[in-house]
C-alpha cells in the first residue's frame, strides 16, 4: 500500500533526494577495505601483512618483498565488481536500489631483487566505483504523472610509485613505498518531474573533483621462531591539493494557480577542501606449518584524522592450501568495519551506517614461471540509512558487492 | 601517534637492530610451487649430466661421424621436432654414429644418435625424422630413468633423480658411474620394456603427423628392417627392441583408431638423398 504523500512531501523529498545523492554518491569513503588487492592476497581477504612476499607487497607491506623468490611481473584485473546497495522504502513505499559496476585493471606491480636489495614499481586501485542510474516512476503520487532521473557518477582513487625493501640479517626485513595518490571523481545527475496539473521541474547538476597527494607506507617484517613471521606497516595519505566544482540549474513551472509561476536558477560553486585521510596501522601474523599450507591473520587500526570520523579496527584472517605442488587454493574472511561514529536518536541525514563482512575464495595453478589465479570475493552488510536532509528519520538499508579477479604473474 | 612520528627513524633504528640481532631465517617461507619447480631445474641438471655420461659410453663403442652436412642436417631435422614437440627445459643434440651397423640411441638428458648403417637404410626424410621422434620420445618420458627406478620414495621420478645421483660424494661418483653402465648395458643389450618401446612408436608417429610427415613412410622403414634384422645386421637392435612384427600390428593399430589411414604426408626424399649422399 503506497503511503499517502502530499505533493510537497513529495517535491521535497525530490529536493532532498539530489541534496543527499550529493553527498552519498562517490566511492565508499566511510570504508576502507572496499577493494582487495592482488594476487594471493586478495583472495585470502586481504591478508598479507605478515606475508607480502611478491609485487603485493608493496602495496600490504613493503618490507616483505625482501623476501620475494625472483624477480617477477604480476598483474590482476577485477572482471567483474558488482555492489548493490538497497534502502527500503526510500521513495514512497518502493526501495531504492543502487548498483554500480566496474571493471577494472585494479593491480600492477614489477619486482626485481639485487642482494639483500628488492625494489618494486606499482599501480593500484584500492577504490573503484562507476555508477550509472535511468529511474522511471510512472504515477508515483495522484499528483504527479511521472518522474525521471538519470545519474553518471565516477570516483577512481589509483596509487603509484615505488618500492624498495632491505634484508637486515636473516630474520629481519624492512621496507618502503611512495605512493602518488590520484584521485578523480565526477557525477552528472539530472531530474524531471511532471504532475498533472501540467507543472515540471527540471533539475541538472554536474560536479567534479580531482585529489593529488602521497601516501608514504613503512614496514617491517620479522621471523620470532621458526615457521612464523610478523609484519607490521603504518601508512598515511597526505593531500596536496583537492580542488572541486559544481555546476547546478533548475527550473520548474508552477501551474496551480491560474498564473503560470516561472522558476530558473543556476550555480556555481568552487572549493580546496581537502580530506584527513586516517593514519593506518597493520599487524600481521603468519605461521607456514609446512610448503603446502599457511594461515595468516592481520588487524588494520585506522585512527580518525578528521572529524566526524572514528577510530576503527579491521580484522582479517586467510589460509592457503596445495593440492599438489602446481594447484593451490585459498580462502579468507574480513571485517570492513565503518568509519563513522557510533549513531543515536541525534543523528541527522545524510549518514549511512553499516558494517560489512566478506568472504574470499581463489584458486592458483602454477607453472615453472607463472601463475594464473581465479577468485571471487563477496561482501554482505545491513544498517541504517539516514537520507533525507536535515531528517533524523533512518530507513534498513544493505549491501551486497561479488568481485570476480583475475591475476597473473610471470617471473622474470 | 605524534610522538613516534616524531622520532620514527630512531624507532625503526633501534628496531632494526634488536630485531636483526636474533630471530629465524625465512626459508620456510618457500611455498609447495617453488619447491617443485626448484626441484625440477636440479633433476633436469643432473639428468643432463646422467646422459652425458651415458652418451661418453656410446661414443666409447662408435666412433662420432664427422661429415659436417650430413651431422647439420640431421640436427635440422632433430631440432625442428624438439623445437615443437620435446621437453622445452632440455637442449637436444643429434649426431651419427660410423658403424654399419643399423641403430638408434637415446641418452636421458636430450642426447641422440643415429648410425650411418641405418640413415643408408632409410629412403626418405619421414623416415629420418620417424627414428629421431622415436628417440626424442624415450627422452621426453624419461623410460631409462624410469627402468633404473630412480624414484624417490614419493614415486616422483624427478624428485628420485636427484636425490640419487645429486651428490658430489665420492659414493654419489660412484653410484653415477654404476648408473651409467646400467643405462649402457640397457641401450646394448637388454633394451626398454615392450611397453615403453610401443609408447616411443606411438609418439613418434603423433610427432609425424603433427609436423606433417608421411606416418606410413615410418612403418616402411620398419618393414625395411626385417631382412637385415634375419642377417644379423642389427644385431643391438634385434635384442633390445621387440620384433618388428609387435612394433608394425601395433601402429597400424593406432593409425587405424586414429583415422590416419589416408594422411599422406610428406617425404622429401629428394632432399633426403641429396643430404645423405656423401654416406
Amino acid at each position: 500500500m503506497k503511503k499517502d504523500f502530499g505533493i510537497k512531501s513529495l517535491l521535497f523529498s525530490i529536493l532532498i533526494y539530489s541534496c543527499f545523492a550529493t553527498a552519498q554518491l562517490k566511492a565508499d569513503d566511510t570504508h576502507y577495505k572496499n577493494m582487495l588487492v592482488g594476487e594471493r592476497a586478495a583472495t585470502m581477504g586481504g591478508t598479507y601483512v605478515a606475508i607480502s612476499d611478491d609485487s603485493t607487497g608493496c602495496y600490504y607491506n613493503p618490507a616483505g618483498i625482501a623476501y620475494a623468490v625472483g624477480d617477477s611481473l604480476s598483474g590482476s584485473g577485477n572482471v567483474l565488481h558488482k555492489m548493490k546497495t538497497v534502502y527500503s522504502e526510500t521513495i514512497g513505499t518502493e526501495d531504492w536500489v543502487r548498483e554500480s559496476e566496474t571493471l577494472v585493471p585494479n593491480y600492477f606491480g614489477v619486482l626485481k631483487k639485487y642482494k639483500s636489495y628488492s625494489f618494486c614499481f606499482s599501480y593500484v586501485v584500492p577504490e573503484a566505483f562507476i555508477e550509472h542510474q535511468d529511474l522511471v516512476f510512472d504515477s508515483p503520487l495522484s499528483t504527479v504523472k511521472k518522474y525521471y532521473q538519470s545519474l553518471h557518477s565516477e570516483d577512481i582513487t589509483y596509487l603509484i610509485g615505488p618500492s624498495g625493501a632491505v634484508r637486515i640479517g636473516d630474520s629481519f626485513s624492512i621496507g618502503l613505498t611512495l605512493y602518488y595518490h590520484y584521485r578523480s571523481f565526477m557525477r552528472q545527475q539530472h531530474y524531471f518531474l511532471e504532475e498533472t496539473n501540467g507543472s515540471y521541474e527540471v533539475f541538472y547538476e554536474s560536479k567534479k573533483q580531482r585529489e593529488d597527494g602521497v601516501m608514504p607506507k613503512i614496514g617491517m617484517q620479522w621471523s620470532p621462531w621458526s615457521l612464523l613471521t610478523v609484519g607490521m606497516a603504518l601508512d598515511q595519505t597526505f593531500l596536496i591539493n583537492a580542488p572541486s566544482q559544481g555546476d547546478l540549474s533548475y527550473h520548474n513551472t508552477d501551474n496551480k494557480t491560474d498564473t503560470a509561476r516561472l522558476f530558473t536558477t543556476m550555480n556555481r560553486t568552487k572549493s580546496e577542501v581537502k580530506r584527513k585521510l586516517p593514519t593506518h596501522l597493520a599487524f600481521g601474523v603468519a605461521y607456514f606449518p609446512t610448503p603446502s599450507q599457511l594461515y595468516t591473520v592481520d588487524i588494520d587500526y585506522y585512527q580518525a584524522q578528521e572529524k566526524g570520523r572514528a577510530n576503527i579496527m579491521n580484522y582479517s584472517g586467510g589460509t592457503e592450501y596445495y593440492l599438489n605442488p602446481t594447484n593451490a587454493v585459498r580462502f579468507g574472511l574480513f571485517t570492513n568495519y565503518t568509519n563513522l561514529p557510533d549513531t543515536d536518536s541525534s543523528t541527522v541525514a545524510p549518514y549511512e551506517y553499516i558494517d560489512i563482512l566478506g568472504a574470499s575464495l581463489g584458486y592458483t595453478s602454477y607453472s615453472s614461471s607463472s601463475s594464473i589465479t581465479l577468485g571471487a570475493i563477496y561482501t554482505y552488510g545491513s544498517g541504517k540509512a539516514w537520507l533525507y536532509s536535515g531528517s533524523t528519520t533512518s530507513r534498513n538499508m544493505k549491501r551486497d558487492s561479488l568481485t570476480l579477479l583475475f591475476s597473473a604473474s610471470s617471473s622474470l | 601517534m605524534n610522538l613516534f612520528s616524531k622520532h620514527l627513524w630512531f624507532y625503526i633504528f633501534i628496531i632494526s637492530f634488536v630485531f636483526a640481532s636474533f630471530g629465524n631465517a625465512q626459508e620456510f617461507r618457500l611455498r609447495a610451487h617453488h619447491l617443485f619447480w626448484k626441484n625440477q631445474e636440479a633433476n633436469t641438471e643432473r639428468e643432463i649430466d646422467f646422459g652425458r655420461g651415458v652418451s661418453a659410453k656410446i661414443l666409447g663403442k662408435y666412433p662420432i661421424l664427422r661429415d659436417e652436412g650430413t651431422v647439420r642436417y640431421i640436427n635440422q631435422i632433430g631440432t625442428g621436432i624438439s623445437a615443437q614437440l620435446g621437453r622445452p627445459e632440455l637442449r637436444y643434440y643429434f649426431g651419427i654414429l660410423d658403424t654399419d651397423e643399423i641403430n638408434a640411441f637415446a641418452a636421458p638428458g636430450g642426447y641422440i644418435f643415429v648410425t650411418r648403417g641405418a640413415l643408408i637404410l632409410m629412403s626418405n626424410e619421414a623416415q629420418l625424422a620417424g627414428v629421431l621422434a622415436h628417440e626424442l620420445a624415450h627422452v621426453d618420458q624419461k623410460h631409462i630413468v624410469r627402468k633404473l627406478k630412480l624414484q624417490s620414495t614419493d614415486r616422483s621420478v624427478t624428485s628420485g633423480i636427484a636425490q640419487v645421483l645429486g651428490g658430489a660424494t665420492l659414493s654419489a661418483k660412484i653410484a653415477l658411474e654404476r648408473l651409467n653402465d646400467l643405462a649402457f648395458k640397457m641401450l646394448m643389450e637388454e633394451g626398454l620394456s615392450k611397453e615403453d618401446e610401443a609408447d616411443a612408436d606411438q609418439k613418434a608417429l603423433e610427432m609425424l603427423t603433427s609436423l606433417g610427415y608421411d606416418p606410413q613412410s615410418y612403418l616402411d622403414y620398419l618393414q625395411s628392417l626385417k631382412p637385415y634384422l634375419e642377417q644379423g645386421q642389427a644385431k643391438v637392435l634385434s635384442k633390445t627392441h621387440p620384433t618388428i612384427i609387435f612394433r608394425y600390428n601395433n601402429l597400424r593399430e593406432f593409425i587405424m583408431e586414429n583415422d590416419l589411414e589416408n594422411f599422406k604426408g610428406k617425404k622429401n626424399e629428394k632432399r633426403f638423398r641429396n643430404k645423405i649422399a656423401t654416406l
